[in-house]
């Protein structure tokens, strides 16, 4: 679920920057430190613009000005038991590793339908029903997260796709919802492909550069 | 039934009642005759035979006088009374008795209770009552309270008061009556009303309760201790028997005691008992309880697998509890594990029980056989050199376990084999096997049933056995072994355990205390929530749900892994590992919930993924952590298992390390590569080592998705966002701004020396170490250690270069062997003057030095500041030590052109390497405010210490040739050698030029001007302004009329000239000559 969250950080200047522009390269800093990071449970997609920094404080010894910055930025913090869509990018005879965004996760033989069964046959190696579904490397997947495991600068889910609406998206079905485009969030990245409000993304259907949020916004 | 007698009077009532329900009176009855059971100890048969019954009938005997007393002592009662106390007569008069006939008692009284359920405990005061008064006044207290507590029973009927004098009972009992019958008529209607099953939970609640309470007071009332044998008691003697036959042997003497019963014979024993079993030490013995030995041997006479006649052994009395102290005995069932002990051959192989017989002696079990088909038959059997036949009990080492294989046991041993294909049971040499298994019966003592423990690597040895291939592994089976073998399952507070077996099954809760072997649940799901229930841990599993973060703790072979749960099946979880990836399948008691961030694993320093160092050669990353060994991958491919002991040591990852992919461009750490050819694997370098790289995938799971290849084969696909971002993205803002520092990208090495080494032959003294102070001489080198023949002693010892100071050979004075005419020593690389334009990019430095710009590039450490590039040593006489002329063997290589300044004569002329490598202290060009003096290319103008002086162009030593210096251009105060000349009248000559550096601005000069200038120097300044040199220098830089230039064209100027030592003899050296002189 993405959310507006704001942080603080604190980000050092070394002294050979200091003057007019400070803040600015406090900013651009921040930007470049912060941006498309794991925080834990929940990743930083995007600043979106920093409210209050505060006076430099030179630290004693090293010289440097340590500023704490305080700013707004759009996170998205999967939860358990939420749905998302992912791309599967690896397919083995225990399940599929899909990648929804920065979050891989795994989906498991346990949590595929009876009926999807692996073929090892097929090239690429594949879960399929022998009939409309097929689930192979880069097919689109509705997920539902079962499990989360969050560590310092990752963050790892294992999914289902056991249940109603869960499963490969249809192409039809891809073209009503939109596609969940990996938003890598390297810094450089497009501000509308981030969803930074302000910034008007390109209309979806043909490039499909607007993440597909799901559920709903929180914080907003 | 006597005991019916008083409730018949009092009305017909009660009888019915009697009637009405006589089941529970059954019932009851039986819980008695069970709780007495439980409570007398020996059997009553043996009991009554023997000489205990007979004392107790003497106590009969003293106890029988008081029922008489009490008799006349109640005469005076009313009827009610009289014929209660008929029946306490004769209960009394029984009472003694009691001890041997109480169950006959205790039926009587229970069918009294049964009748009247609320007259009991009235009844039983009163019985007591009348005891106590025969005994004890302070009974007639204790009665006198009891009748108040009658008392106010009457009040509430009526204001009855009265005193509780035991003849007034009779009134008392009246009223009661009444009172009683209205209550039972209206139970009754109650009851009639009520269903059955209510009806029976009623009396069971009713008469349920009692007898527990009733055997209880029975016990208390005799101490434990009381029970203990003493010297009086007869004495236990252990008689051996046939082993096995213990229980047959007791029947055959319970028979005895049957038949001979009542008869003149009678059986003189009081007990028989065996404690036989097949691990018991006590087996091979029954038990006897007898006064005498003797009687032992009447008693035994005639009986099978009994011997008598053998030594008996008196128990002592202190051993007798222990005697019948239970032990509970592992029971085998068919299927479960258990490990064989005794065919030495099989010692602490797993096996499986079939069967257990009858006797429970023997099991019939099936193991992996250990055959070696009579391989080694000859061997055991030949006799040794020495003519002694070899031991038979030594097999040598036992032949693996194998399953029965029907064509080898032919090969050698066609006629020891029968058996049949179809069923493929075998028997071989005397052995049976069923589908490869050996199958026997062994004595259970040879097994080890506790603890067994059958890892699932043997256990699916037994499993994989089925013909066609497919696993029938019995996980419950299994499970059921393994809960026998570890019933110590931990559970500790905090775990969330569902009850899946017993009453209590399908609650849900999270233990909050566990003690022993019980745990306190509080539930937390159902309609027991919030309750705290206690219950035996033996029905338990931990509970967990999908996705959950679990540990396998306890004794899988999966110990510590760290995975999330995926599927969970009765109380087998599979889990998703995080090291691996991979899926593994273990029984829920083995799991914990983990801590949200699973470690990753690590065996003591050594964690996945880490680079170690396995010999020196061999290096591996490690794909794989078990609890004490890891798999390694080495640079080879190969996977091998070590143990941290076989590791030198780890090595720590070098964010620094970069390696060239096949393209020849850079990768470093985290660079994600495709390798060219072959599996096209791609991956992410986690390791850079040598030529090799390790690589992390995560489209295998294969070594962790490690895998290993050279760094030349591999193409880059994405490299890491940092580095390409880092110019866009400005700089790090955490260190200094580059644009503000003076010495940028400094660190680079002096190019290699060519040529003999210069400190050959020189004088040294040592500075360091052992030899500290000592002078000497070189005699021989290597990269980084120079053998110095001491002057002292005439020896010859190893120092590191860096511990010599080199010396003058005459003077003394401390020299700098290096800087000697060494190509290039004023290189540039400098940013240009301070005033120079501070992009970060750097890209407008100047090869020019700013600091130390004084100094001309060829210069030495010399003080003389006059030196000239091309010059010798001023104190020295052979000026063939510039590397430009002179001595051609000392030159820096002089076919070389493009290594030496002064090989190409010019001072870019050195092309690439010259003012580009060193620091911009030394530029070739004129800094600031060098004014151009000190070019490179500062010819012989040997004026000495006058000339150097001259800060205006005096020193800009051939200048002709070197004019387009390669920081001509950046110098933003136009003193370039050029523009120097220029002020000499040679200016054109400068611009003219394609001068490497003027035009282009190139940080260095030579970099871009891969062609020296002076090799396409035609139209360069050196040849155009040949004559000017001398003319400009005699302008401005005294009488200094040779400059080198002068004396001859420059060798930059001779393109394709061999050497430039060719011409160093019609070159500067000629001047140098002089100017040697004048030195």
């Amino acid at each position: 679920m993405f959310f507006l969250h704001n942080l603080e950080r604190r980000v050092t200047l070394h002294p050979s920057y200091f003057g007019r522009n400070m803040h600015e390269l406090v900013t651009t800093k921040l930007v470049k430190d912060v941006e498309g990071t794991c925080a834990g449970d929940y990743y930083i997609i995007a600043i979106m613009d920093t409210f209050d920094v505060s006076e430099g404080r030179i630290l004693p010894g090293s010289g440097l000005a340590e500023f704490t910055v305080s700013y707004r930025a759009v996170v998205w913090r999967p939860f358990k038991g939420e749905v998302i869509d992912a791309i599967t990018h690896t397919v083995n005879p225990h399940g599929f590793f899909a990648q929804a965004g920065p979050l891989s996760l795994f989906v498991s033989n346990h949590l595929i339908p009876d009926e999807i069964k692996y073929d090892a046959s097929a090239t690429p190696a594949q879960f399929t029903n022998n009939a409309d579904i097929v689930i192979e490397q880069g097919t689109h997947v509705r997920v539902k997260l079962v499990g989360m495991r969050t560590e310092v600068g990752e963050m790892w889910a294992i999914g289902s796709i056991n249940g109603d609406f869960l499963g490969a998206l249809t192409d039809g079905r891809r073209g009503a919802f939109g596609v969940y485009v990996a938003v890598t969030a390297r810094p450089g990245t497009p501000a509308h492909a981030l969803g930074r409000p302000g910034c008007k993304p390109p209309l979806p259907p043909a490039t499909g550069a607007m993440p597909h949020m799901t559920g709903t916004a929180g914080g907003w | 039934m006597a005991a019916a007698a008083p409730f018949q009077f009092a009305g017909d009532s009660e009888s019915e009642d009697d009637n009405f329900n006589p089941a529970p009176a059954d019932l009851s009855d039986d819980e008695n005759d069970a709780s007495h059971g439980r409570a007398r100890t020996a059997g009553k048969s043996v009991r009554r035979a023997s000489p205990v019954a007979n004392d107790n009938e003497d106590d009969e005997a003293e106890d029988g006088e008081p029922p008489s007393k009490s008799a006349s002592n109640r005469a005076p009662d009313d009827d009610d009374e009289d014929e209660e106390g008929d029946e306490e007569e004769e209960e009394e008069a029984e009472g003694a008795t009691r001890n041997v006939y109480d169950d006959e008692d205790e039926e009587e009284e229970e069918e009294d209770d049964d009748d009247d359920d609320v007259q009991h405990r009235r009844r039983r005061k009163r019985r007591k009552d009348h005891r106590a008064a025969f005994f004890d006044i302070e009974a007639e207290v204790e009665d006198e309270d009891e009748a108040e507590d009658d008392e106010k029973d009457g009040e509430e009927i009526e204001d009855f008061i009265d005193n509780a004098h035991p003849d007034d009972m009779v009134d008392n009992g009246r009223l009661d009556d009444d009172r009683r019958h209205r209550e039972l008529d209206r139970r009754r209607e109650l009851e009639a009303s009520l269903d059955a099953e209510k009806q029976a939970e009623i009396l069971r609640e009713r008469y349920g309760k009692r007898a527990p309470a009733r055997g209880y007071s029975d016990m208390t009332i005799v101490p434990k201790r009381m029970l203990l044998p003493s010297v009086d008691d007869p004495g236990i003697w252990a008689v051996r028997c046939k082993e096995g036959k213990e229980r047959e042997v007791v029947f055959s003497i319970m028979r005895r005691v049957e038949e001979r019963l009542g008869s003149k014979n009678e059986v003189p024993i009081t007990a028989a008992f065996e404690r036989g079993g097949p691990n018991s030490v006590m087996k091979g013995y029954v038990y006897i309880e007898a006064r005498r030995q003797n009687d032992i041997m009447i008693a035994l006479d005639g009986i099978l697998n009994v011997y008598p006649r053998t030594k008996m052994m008196l128990v002592e009395l202190k051993d007798m509890p222990d005697l019948l102290r239970v032990a509970k005995t592992p029971n085998l069932e068919p299927g479960a594990w258990v490990r064989l002990k005794k065919p030495a051959k099989h010692a602490g192989d797993l096996a499986q029980v079939l069967d257990v017989t009858e006797n429970g002696l023997e099991a019939r079990v099936r193991f992996i056989p250990r055959l070696d088909y009579g391989v080694r038959d000859e061997a055991l059997s030949s006799v040794t050199a020495d003519g002694k036949r070899k031991r038979p009990g030594m097999p040598g080492p036992r032949p693996p376990q194998r399953l029965f294989s029907e064509a080898e046991a032919r090969k050698r041993h066609p006629r020891h084999i029968q058996g049949n294909p179809q069923t493929n049971t075998w028997t071989y040499m005397g052995d049976d096997f069923e589908n490869g298994f050996q199958v026997k019966d062994i004595k259970i003592q040879q097994l080890d049933v506790k603890d067994v423990h059958p890892t699932l690597e043997e256990v699916t040895k037994f499993a994989s056995g089925s013909e066609d291939g497919t696993e029938n592994l019995d996980l419950k089976a299994l499970a059921a072994s393994l809960k026998d073998s570890s019933a110590n399952v931990a559970y500790v507070p905090g775990d969330v355990i569902e009850v899946y077996e017993g009453e209590q099954r399908g609650v849900i809760g999270k233990a909050v205390n566990v003690q022993g072997d019980i745990v306190t649940l509080r539930v937390t799901e159902g309609d027991l929530a919030g309750q705290t229930i206690e219950v035996p841990n033996k029905g338990l599993r931990k509970r967990f749900k999908l996705g959950d973060h679990v540990k396998v703790i306890g004794g899988s072979r999966f110990r510590d892994e760290v995975g999330m749960v995926v599927s969970i099946v009765d109380d087998r979880v599979t889990l998703l590992t995080d090291q691996t990836n991979t899926e593994i399948t273990v029984f829920s008691k083995d799991l914990r919930e983990a801590s949200d961030i699973g470690g990753q694993g690590s065996l003591g320093q050594y964690s996945l993924l880490d680079l170690v160092q396995l010999d020196p050669t061999t290096v591996g990353c490690i794909v794989k952590v078990d609890r004490e060994s890891m798999v390694v991958l080495d640079q080879n491919g190969d996977t091998k298992q070590v143990m941290p002991s076989q590791i030198a040591n780890k090595l720590p990852k070098r964010r620094t390390a970069v390696a060239a992919d096949r393209t020849g461009s850079e990768i470093r750490l985290d660079d994600v590569v495709r390798e060219y050819g072959g599996q096209q694997r791609q991956g992410k370098i986690i390791h850079i080592h040598r030529s090799y790289i390790f690589l992390h995938s995560n489209a295998t799971t294969e070594n962790a998705g490690v895998f290993v290849t050279r760094a030349s084969n591999v193409n880059t696909i994405a490299a890491k966002g940092g580095r390409i971002n880092s110019t866009t993205s400005g700089p790090d803002l955490s260190s200094m701004n580059p644009a503000l520092k003076r010495n940028p990208g400094n660190n680079m090495q002096p190019p290699k020396t060519f040529g003999p080494d210069r400190a050959m032959n020189q004088t040294v003294t040592i500075r360091r170490g052992g030899y500290k102070g000592l002078l000497g001489v070189v005699k021989d080198t290597t990269d980084t250690h120079a053998r110095v023949e001491l002057h002292t002693k005439s020896r010859i010892i190893t120092v590191p270069k860096a511990d010599l100071a080199f010396k003058d050979k005459v003077t003394g004075r401390p020299i700098d062997i290096n800087s000697r005419g060494r190509g290039g020593f004023g290189g540039s690389g400098g940013r240009g003057s301070y005033g120079g334009s501070n992009d970060w990019s750097g890209g407008s430095r100047t090869p020019m030095g700013a600091g130390g710009g004084e100094r001309t590039p060829a210069w030495g450490s010399s003080k003389s500041s006059a030196r000239t590039p091309a010059w010798s040593r001023g104190g020295e006489a052979s000026g063939s030590r510039t590397p430009a002329w002179g001595d051609g063997s000392r030159t820096v290589n002089p076919y070389d052109g493009s290594r030496t300044s002064y090989g190409g004569a010019t001072a870019y002329g050195g092309g690439a390497r010259t003012p580009a490598w060193s620091s911009g202290a030394k530029t070739p060009a004129p800094d600031g405010f060098g004014h151009g003096s000190k070019t490179p290319a500062y010819s012989g103008h040997g004026s000495g210490p006058s000339a150097s002086h001259d800060p205006w162009g005096s020193k800009t030593p051939a200048y002709g040739v070197s004019a387009p210096t390669p920081g001509a251009a950046p110098d933003s105060w136009g003193y370039t050698p050029g523009a120097g000349g220029g002020g000499g009248g040679n200016s054109a000559s400068v611009y003219d030029a394609p001068t490497p550096g003027a035009g282009l601005g190139a940080p260095t000069p030579a970099a871009l001007n891969a062609p020296t200038p002076g090799a396409y120097s035609a139209p360069t300044p050196a040849a155009v302004s040949a004559p000017t040199p001398g003319g400009w220098q005699g302008g401005w830089g005294a009488d200094s009329a040779a400059t080198p230039a002068v004396g001859a064209p420059t060798p930059s100027a001779y393109y394709g000239a061999p050497t430039p030592g060719a011409y160093a003899a019609e070159t500067p050296a000629g001047g140098v000559i002089g100017y040697a002189d004048d030195d």
